[in-house]
């Protein structure tokens, strides 16, 4: 029921009329509000807290500085204290497993993101025009992601498989503004958003 | 336009980053002993130092980690980038 | 007609005929003409008038050097200024309009600056209108007219621009034949390469040669390299591609000119592209400058640079004249006598200042039936508006003195050459130092500062077969140091000539020119002669860079490329110091002008700045609300119902705030969980107030200073737990407030351990204000909102239809009211929920307009609107807020001498004596009565309104000893209206005690 009353940031943002069939150059958008994300806080010196957190998740944390690791959920390295799950599973039930003993902090951050994934033989071409990252094919690799700015907008990037998929990860106020970027920037590749429920 | 190298993220270009001034500034751990003129001293007095500089910079796109930079401030060079943490300067532990 | 073409030869295509206009008139053209071949080959001479003394001109170069045809192109929204006829290719429907020369070319009637030239030395605008002061406009709106520096377009560009982003190992500038080695040897060992060149052929200097290159011609040659990059996916080849910055780190901007030189393209095509290089290494291959002779009336139309001559002949297949004089003082000129020869001119004079020695080049020359004279100069040229002959003096290089007029010779072409200055421009921007070289007299780059390298004739390196060894050797030694293998590479067979040594000659008049002995002309882009250069010597300016400024020489869209090095040795003449001693200017970026398009790229408009916009925009949208934005975000100012003016329908929302119930969206309030063990000591830092004896569930209104004592933000903070605050910034203030709080944590407590995460985004804040706003919320929820359970200003969590929420019982505008937090997914969704439920209450939303009035009358302030910057708690009446036991940041600045002051400025409210005059926002204030001398101002008017529940206007200031000069009477002066006498009161207006936000 309350899956129904929700409003995410990119809602309306497709224009059904301009929806256009896309060139073997041009790419593929996919707008994923529709999932939760969860903000970890904890020290890496505290091999409790890592092990908590590796149980509560069921899944590898990753302590290599801009990697992210997969499992039931994407959990990516923000800062060497901080790191973000994304996911399609209920926040609620992980939450609950954390122990108040341990030093490990978490913050629901599910209204204040959403997720972007392009796909497509032009996505390095496009999003080099706005991000200054070297993000070609032997320099940022599958499993490795990054905080940056694309244009005026700082997201978290992230490089899922070789078609190649990248993931971008956006603050809600700026998602508007980034998925514009991607239209107007995308132009000369022409670019096909789509919404995944 | 700087290449900077965060200490966790690697080389990120000049605009990921925001500045923070002269490094190593350590706060009085009691300022209420000071002078008017040794408190000033700390809050106004910076070195503007022509040549080796060391200053913080935070990569304010990135991981939001401040740390510690050595550049020329001459000819712009880098020198080093390094983490507070390891910093004998910057982690006494105030009483 | 194309009087000038010839019948064969060129990379033109003769049967691809191109129209277009220049000044009004119509010709033809060649696809794969410039501008200006095709200006040549229809015979005009005059294509410009010169800067300051609108003297005509014609072309001289064939590339970015070219000072006299600088044109407007196009016309409308797509006009372009100081656009070069020889970097234009040409297109169909071309216009092209001269940028000076008013009325006309051929009639300037600013030609009498000539005739009265002396008067219009250096420095005379400076000497001239400098008084009266006034005057200045009146002056500056002829002087640009005469100027003529081209026209900006009055409409918006149509066009598109775009950036790019690229990361390589080696970035190669310049496409020559050392360029092109360097590419081919560095591709072939897999390293990532980017070469670019201005032109839209690669090739460079080979593209005007017909030298035999592995026993192909130089065009066979060059296709075949490109080929080879081209195969190399490591490879990108940039043409028309402009290298015109380069910054630290081996950062350098590449403007790509896309569709210039088409006459028509697609709809959304991209104009010009902005490349944006980050390159582990760099070579420097722009090749080099031929420099001009300076001699009387050196700026004559149908003076020419020899370079130019063989490029017009041999890529373009115009010839520029039939009966030609060329002056050198160097060998690499001859080519062009020859290439005239063998282009069918009729005849070819050469006047060299050297004294004959062998050559393969004279003897080339004497061949082909050039006739020769050495030991001799060019001493004046005749010919107003296109030369018609020249005077030659014999000339001992030994003395550097020219006899006297020896002979007078007719020609329609007079070809020139002083040898040749290496392009250092963009060595130069990276940081490296020149150095004077003797033997090749010229700059040549010294070590660079960078990890780069110079190569080929930019390098000095004159001969074709150095400079591919260069080339080559350049590649392999990058790619070897970057971790690549070297490929092998063999130096490519070419010709090896016998040459004899250029001989400087920097005038030919070896002093300052007599009065009565026509100009001699060093910079022609800014008409700087050489007597100007001995006027700033004896006036006392003797560096060069002052001489620069003085004379302009080196300046504008020319940065030097002609005439720097003749200045700097005609100036090292006046000053009797080597060239070495003199110096060069600074050269910067951009090493030719960039459209502002393409430095926007696609940041315009709407994209120019991210708006932020909330999870309630589109309710604010549909009620029809006038926007403001603050800090990025986009907020409803106030919501008008029907035809509602901003005065009635914010007076309508400030009622409803206090007489029933209003709604605010606060969404954009900066948020911050804050946890950890060490959070209280922490917070105890940071802010001014007790936070260590907050209670669980307890808000409270907090300041933070800069160490300064100075009020930096505030906002109401909660305590969650034990170890766990939310904290609230001003709007504007989050993201400074977040990494300064960062940056306290990070670099002077680390050891804390605390943990800071934004909620800005995830969490969106919904006010609901006024006396009714507890029975409302009391509707849809089952926490017990009654006074002795949930008292002012006390959090807790609680539910709404299933929703999770966050309740805060605190107010910004005295009223009782609640602050609503929820997961912004669910916050329009809750909006229209407590919108239903507030119905028969009246519910108003309101905006900031609202927001702000309410919270005047309360007299609360807003950081930066009440604060600037100056103001400390003590001063804004905030002292109750500071303890006196702990420390904080900004403490001990508190006790600080002028932070004691009396006379400070301090926080209080103003009311107009009149009881309705509305106190500008910014006005000053000073005493009624006059005083002689300065008027003291006394302090100024942050904040004002019309007060709807008061019935008059309230405002508020910041004033001197304010708080000691309650009831006095001040003038509030502002440009806006006359003077509003006002009296201070206290900074509160409404509600004084306080009960109306506290009420059981």
């Amino acid at each position: 029921m309350l899956n129904e009353i929700k409003k995410y940031a990119l809602d309306g943002f497709i224009n059904e009329k301009e929806s256009s069939v896309i060139s073997p150059q041009g790419l593929e958008i996919n707008i994923r509000a529709e999932i939760n994300f969860l903000n970890i806080r904890g020290s890496i010196n505290d091999s409790d807290f890592i092990e908590h957190a590796e149980a509560v998740f069921q899944q590898t944390l990753p302590l290599d500085f801009n990697t992210f690791s997969v499992g039931e959920h994407h959990i990516y390295w923000l800062a060497p204290d901080e790191w973000l799950v994304v996911t399609d599973h209920d926040l609620k039930p992980i939450v609950q497993k954390i122990s108040p003993k341990i030093d490990l902090y978490v913050t629901n951050q599910t209204g204040g993101y959403t997720q972007l994934i392009l796909q497509g033989n032009s996505v390095r071409s496009l999003l080099s025009k706005g991000c200054t990252l070297d993000i070609s094919e032997k320099k940022f690799l599958i499993g490795q992601c990054a905080q940056t700015g694309l244009g005026k907008a700082g997201i978290l990037l992230a490089l899922t498989d070789s078609s190649p998929t990248f993931n971008i990860i956006v603050r809600r106020s700026f998602a508007e503004y980034v998925g514009l970027w991607l239209k107007q920037c995308g132009n000369e590749f022409g670019v096909n958003f789509t919404h995944k429920h | 336009m700087l290449l900077i190298k965060c200490p966790w993220c690697g080389e990120r270009d000049e605009t990921e980053f925001s500045y923070g001034g002269e490094a190593a500034i350590k706060r009085p751990l009691k300022p209420k002993d000071l002078n008017d003129e040794q408190w000033a001293d700390y809050l106004f007095m910076r070195k503007n130092t022509r040549g080796l500089f060391l200053e913080q910079w935070n990569h304010s796109v990135g991981c939001r980690q401040w740390f510690l930079v050595e550049r020329n401030t001459i000819t712009y060079e880098i020198i080093s980038t390094k983490r507070i943490n390891s910093d004998a300067l910057n982690s006494e532990v105030p009483q | 007609m194309q009087t000038n073409r010839l019948n064969q030869g060129g990379f033109i295509d003769r049967n691809k005929t191109l129209r277009f206009t220049f000044n009004g008139q119509s010709y033809s053209g060649y696809q794969g003409d410039t501008l200006a071949s095709a200006l040549i080959a229809n015979g005009i001479k005059i294509v410009g008038r010169s800067f300051k003394y609108h003297r005509p001109r014609g072309i001289i170069g064939s590339g970015a050097e070219e000072p006299n045809a600088i044109f407007q192109i196009g016309s409308g929204a797509t006009t372009e200024a100081g656009m070069r006829a020889t970097q234009i290719e040409l297109y169909d429907g071309l216009v092209a309009k001269s940028e000076k020369g008013w009325p006309s070319l051929s009639f300037d009637i600013a030609i009498i600056n000539d005739w009265f030239s002396k008067l219009f030395g250096a420095g005379f605008y400076y000497k001239t209108f400098m008084y009266p002061a006034k005057f200045w406009k009146i002056y500056e709106y002829f002087l640009r007219r005469m100027a003529g520096l081209g026209q900006a377009p009055k409409q918006p560009d149509p066009d598109h621009y775009s950036h790019q982003n690229i990361h390589c190992d080696i970035l190669i500038v310049g496409a020559g034949p050392a360029g092109l080695m360097a590419a081919v040897s560095a591709g072939k060992s897999g390293a990532k390469v980017v070469i670019a060149d201005d032109q839209a052929m690669f090739g460079g200097s080979l593209l005007a040669s017909k030298e035999i290159i592995d026993g192909q011609s130089s065009e066979e040659w060059i296709a075949s390299q490109v080929e080879c990059l081209k195969a190399l996916p490591n490879v990108t080849c940039l043409s028309r591609s402009t290298v015109f910055g380069y910054y630290d780190y081996n950062f350098l901007t590449i403007n790509e000119r896309c569709t210039n030189h088409l006459s028509e393209f697609t709809a959304g095509q991209i104009r010009q592209k902005l490349w944006r290089v980050r390159a582990k290494r760099v070579v420097l291959a722009q090749g080099a400058f031929e420099r001009p002779l300076v001699f009387p009336n050196n700026d004559r139309p149908g003076i020419m640079l020899a370079s130019a001559v063989s490029n017009y002949i041999h890529r373009y297949g115009v010839i520029p004249g039939k009966n030609a004089v060329l002056f050198t003082n160097n060998d690499s000129a001859y080519q062009a006598a020859i290439d005239l020869k063998m282009a069918g001119a009729q005849s070819v004079f050469i006047v060299d200042s050297r004294s004959e020695l062998p050559s393969d080049m004279v003897d080339a020359a004497k061949k082909c039936g050039v006739e020769l004279q050495f030991d001799a100069v060019i001493r004046n040229a005749i010919g107003n508006k296109s030369i018609k002959a020249v005077e030659i003096s014999t000339y001992d290089a030994n003395d550097n003195t020219c006899k006297d007029i020896a002979d007078k010779r007719e020609c329609d072409l007079l070809i020139y050459s002083g040898g040749w200055s290496p392009a250092v421009h963009l060595h130069s921007q990276s940081g490296g130092k020149n150095k004077w070289d003797e033997e090749r007299h010229c700059f040549v780059p010294d070590k660079p500062s960078q990890a780069s390298s110079s190569i080929g004739s930019c390098n000095g390196t004159w001969i074709l077969e150095d400079c591919l060894k260069e080339g080559i050797n350049c590649g392999q030694e990058m790619v070897t140091n970057l971790g690549f293998q070297a490929a092998d590479i063999n130096l490519p067979n070419s010709k090896k000539i016998k040459i004899s040594p250029m001989k400087p000659l920097w005038q030919v008049i070896a002093k300052d020119s007599p009065e009565h002995l026509p100009k001699q002309f060093v910079d022609y882009q800014n008409d700087t002669t050489v007597s100007d250069i001995y006027l700033a010597v004896r006036e006392g300016y003797t560096g060069i860079e002052h001489v620069k400024r003085y004379t302009a020489l080196g300046f504008g869209t020319d940065q030097g490329k002609l005439g720097n090095i003749n200045g700097m040795a005609i100036l090292g003449q006046a000053l009797e110091k080597p060239i070495a001693q003199i110096g060069t200017t600074t050269f910067r970026p951009a090493y030719t002008p960039v459209t502002f398009g393409v430095v926007a790229g696609e940041d315009i408009d709407g994209m120019f700045e991210p708006t932020r916009k909330t999870a309630m925009h589109n309710f604010h949208t549909d009620r029809k609300a006038p926007l403001e934005i603050v800090g990025q975000w986009v907020r409803p100012w106030y919501f008008p119902r029907d035809n509602e003016d901003m005065l009635s329908a914010v007076s309508r929302e400030c009622m409803a705030a206090r007489s029933s119930l209003g709604i605010m969206d606060a969404s954009t309030l900066g948020k911050i969980d804050v946890c950890g063990k060490d959070a209280v000591s922490f917070l105890e830092k940071i802010y001014t107030h007790d936070v260590a004896k907050m209670s669980i569930g307890q808000c409270a209104y907090g300041v933070m200073l800069g160490e300064d004592g100075m009020i930096k933000d505030d906002g109401v903070m909660a305590r969650l737990g034990e170890n766990h605050f939310y904290l609230t910034t001003t709007t504007g203030g989050a993201a400074n407030v977040m990494s300064w709080l960062e940056q306290w944590l990070q670099t002077e407590w680390p050891h804390l351990d605390v943990y800071m995460t934004s909620l800005t985004d995830h969490l969106s804040t919904i006010a609901l204000v006024g006396p009714n706003s507890r029975r409302v919320l009391q509707t849809l929820v089952n926490t017990d909102l009654s006074a002795e359970l949930f008292p002012f200003m006390r959090t807790c969590k609680s539910e709404i239809a299933g929703i999770a929420i966050d309740l805060y019982r605190v107010s910004f505008s005295g009223e009782l009211a609640f602050e609503i937090n929820v997961n912004s997914n669910f916050a329009l969704h809750l909006w229209n929920l407590l919108m239903k439920a507030g119905k028969d209450f009246g519910i108003t939303p309101y905006g900031t307009e609202t927001m702000h009035v309410l919270r005047a009358e309360k007299g609360f302030i807003i950081v930066g609107q009440d604060t600037d910057g100056s103001v400390n708690p003590l001063d804004a009446g905030l002292g109750w807020l500071v303890s006196k036991e702990k420390d904080f940041i900004g403490k001990r600045s508190l006790e600080r001498a002028d932070s004691m002051r009396k006379d400070r400025k301090q926080l209080v409210g103003l009311l107009s004596v009149d009881n309705k005059s509305v106190i500008p926002e910014g006005a000053q204030l000073i005493e009624k009565k006059s005083t002689s001398g300065p008027t003291p101002m006394y302090g100024h008017v942050s904040s004002s309104y019309y007060s709807p529940v008061l019935g008059y206007p309230i405002a508020l200031a910041l004033v001197q000893s304010g708080r000691n000069r309650y009831g006095d009477k001040l003038l509030a002066i502002s440009s806006d209206t006359k003077a509003i006498e006002v009296s201070i009161t206290k900074p509160i207006f409404y509600d004084l005690k306080g009960e109306r936000q506290r009420v059981e």
